[in-house]
């Protein structure tokens, strides 16, 4: 643990993982807290998948692969809005459709790339420690966009998510405002992509905030604490990674899988017990 | 008197599945309706047209004069608080609050304005206790006030209310009517039912559908010596619309 930190101090690049979580974490919290409380992790799946469609295009045609993925995510969460309300019974086939094509095109572009099949792992897996002083302007503007969309549109967001039936009949564009929400979940996964991969996106997305409900049920509150879960996962995971020399994104999320089967079980016995 | 809802020779289906068939309902401002039938034989779909969610196929229909879609922010709507996913964290007051989602600016607190509003009406239908509480965790009876303070938090002209006692007790029933007779002296009701006896106690319409629709007025029915007690009863026997 000491030796973590002494590092901290000396390297560069465990200064920009640390920040590159703390941005993560941020986003995480907000946009996973609405993927809970709407369920929707099927669609989150879709479009992150999908997103190496967008990394694939911007290597092969030689453009910055974040602006690729950033464009791809937004196109791919206003398909799925639209789907979601005027789709009827297609909806899952759609999502799968898109999450498929997606990443197969995102493989084959990278193929096609001389040099870059390496580099597929970082965008599937992650790589917190490969963060770049660039990646983490464009993570500080991705995460501040996060935050704007969210102070906006918050109370529409929730009317939305509980009851968007109710939300249309009250004059507000359910639709619009439907397709703000995945737009502001597309953002994090685009953040996400850089600490736990496309691949592990799911699984990061859902743990904080499946663990923050079991401690409140006010949605702002859900939202500050699985900030906090978040981060708490992020940092500690970093800590293994780099004493045990294991892959960054697979040892996040296996502590924010461990923290959250952990909580069941004390939620279980607390609730047994009073 | 000023008509609130009229219908005038509507049909709708789904798909090849015709659920109405040429029906005329009017109803008039201050009226307290009552639309009963059998499982699938268009109530809910005539509430899901006068919403302007759905829109008919054939005929003319129009609230307040206009189009539903234009006039559906004058309406109060009841689902059935059974849609709603229990698990949802959400509590009483903002439950109540998103009955003024559409007059509000965008930004993540509401006014004190709205807070007002709102918790003048919770304390009107005697959910001030329970202000803080999961929605999910409320008694069907609770769920039921706290969806009608969310349907006239907004004050609106004309209430339509989908099945409101379809899972409380009796003594739920009666409440839920109650407070729907202080509300009509204020607004039109429209509501769907499945239960004719207990709604014909409070309502001075019926309209059963059953891909038809057929008008009873229930003061005429009622009138005269017939007990208030054997109301109910009386007015199903007397209809002649097949259910």
């Amino acid at each position: 643990m000491i030796e973590f930190f002494e590092a901290l101090f000396s390297y560069s690049f465990l200064q920009n993982a640390l920040a590159a979580a703390f941005l993560a974490s941020f986003s995480c919290g907000i946009a996973g807290t609405f993927v809970q409380i709407n369920k929707i992790t099927f669609i989150t799946g879709g479009i992150a998948h999908a997103v190496l469609g967008g990394v694939g295009a911007s290597v092969y045609f030689g453009f910055s692969p974040m602006l690729g993925a950033i464009s791809v995510s937004i196109l791919f969460a206003v398909i799925l809005g639209i789907v979601r309300f005027k789709g009827g019974q297609q909806e899952d086939t759609v999502i799968g459709a898109l999450w498929g094509c997606g990443m197969s095109a995102g493989i084959i572009f990278i193929y096609f790339s001389p040099g870059y099949s390496v580099n597929l792992s970082n965008y599937l897996f992650g790589n917190i420690l490969l963060v770049s002083k660039s990646d983490l302007t464009a993570l500080v503007i991705l995460a501040v966009a996060v935050f704007a969309i969210l102070t906006v549109f918050y109370r529409q967001f929730v009317s939305v998510s509980f009851d968007e039936e109710y939300t249309e009949l009250r004059g507000v564009k359910g639709v619009s405002i439907y397709i703000v929400m995945l737009i502001m979940i597309a953002l994090t996964i685009v953040v996400l992509m850089k600490v736990v991969g496309l691949i592990l996106v799911i699984a990061f997305l859902s743990f904080p905030a499946a663990t923050a409900s079991m401690f409140s049920s006010k949605i702002s509150r859900i939202i500050a604490l699985s900030s906090i879960f978040s981060f708490i996962f992020s940092f500690t995971g970093l800590i293994f990674s780099y004493k045990y020399n294991l892959p960054t994104g697979a040892a996040i999320t296996l502590v924010a899988g461990f923290i959250y089967i952990f909580s069941i079980l004390i939620r279980y016995y607390y609730v047994r017990n009073s | 008197m000023s008509r609130v809802i009229s219908f005038e020779n509507v049909s709708f289906s789904y798909g090849r599945n015709k659920v109405l068939e040429d029906i005329d309902l009017f109803v008039e401002k201050g009226d307290f309706t009552a639309i009963v039938g059998p499982n699938g034989g268009g109530k809910t779909t005539i509430l899901k047209l006068i919403l302007g969610l759905l829109s008919p196929q054939k005929g003319e229909l129009k609230v307040f004069g206009q189009s539903p879609c234009k006039s559906r922010i004058r309406t109060g709507y009841v689902p059935q608080f059974s849609v709603h996913d229990r698990s949802f964290p959400i509590d009483v007051e903002n439950v109540v609050m998103q009955g003024l989602i559409g007059n509000t600016s965008f930004g993540p607190f509401y006014s004190k304005n709205v807070k007002k509003k709102v918790a003048d009406i919770i304390e009107k239908l005697g959910l001030t206790q329970r202000m803080k509480d999961r929605f999910g965790d409320l008694s069907g009876g609770l769920k039921q006030r706290t969806l009608i303070a969310r349907a006239v938090v907004s004050q609106p002209e004309l209430l339509l209310l989908d099945e409101p006692v379809s899972s409380v007790d009796s003594s739920v029933e009666k409440d839920v009517f109650e407070m729907l007779n202080l509300l009509n002296k204020k607004m039109t009701i429209v509501l769907v039912s499945h239960d004719i006896g207990f709604v014909s106690k409070y309502v001075n319409k019926i309209a059963c559908v059953n891909k038809t629709l057929v008008i009873h007025n229930a003061g005429e029915i009622t009138s005269g010596i017939i007990e208030d007690a054997y109301r109910g009863k009386q007015v199903a026997v007397n209809h002649s619309c097949g259910i």
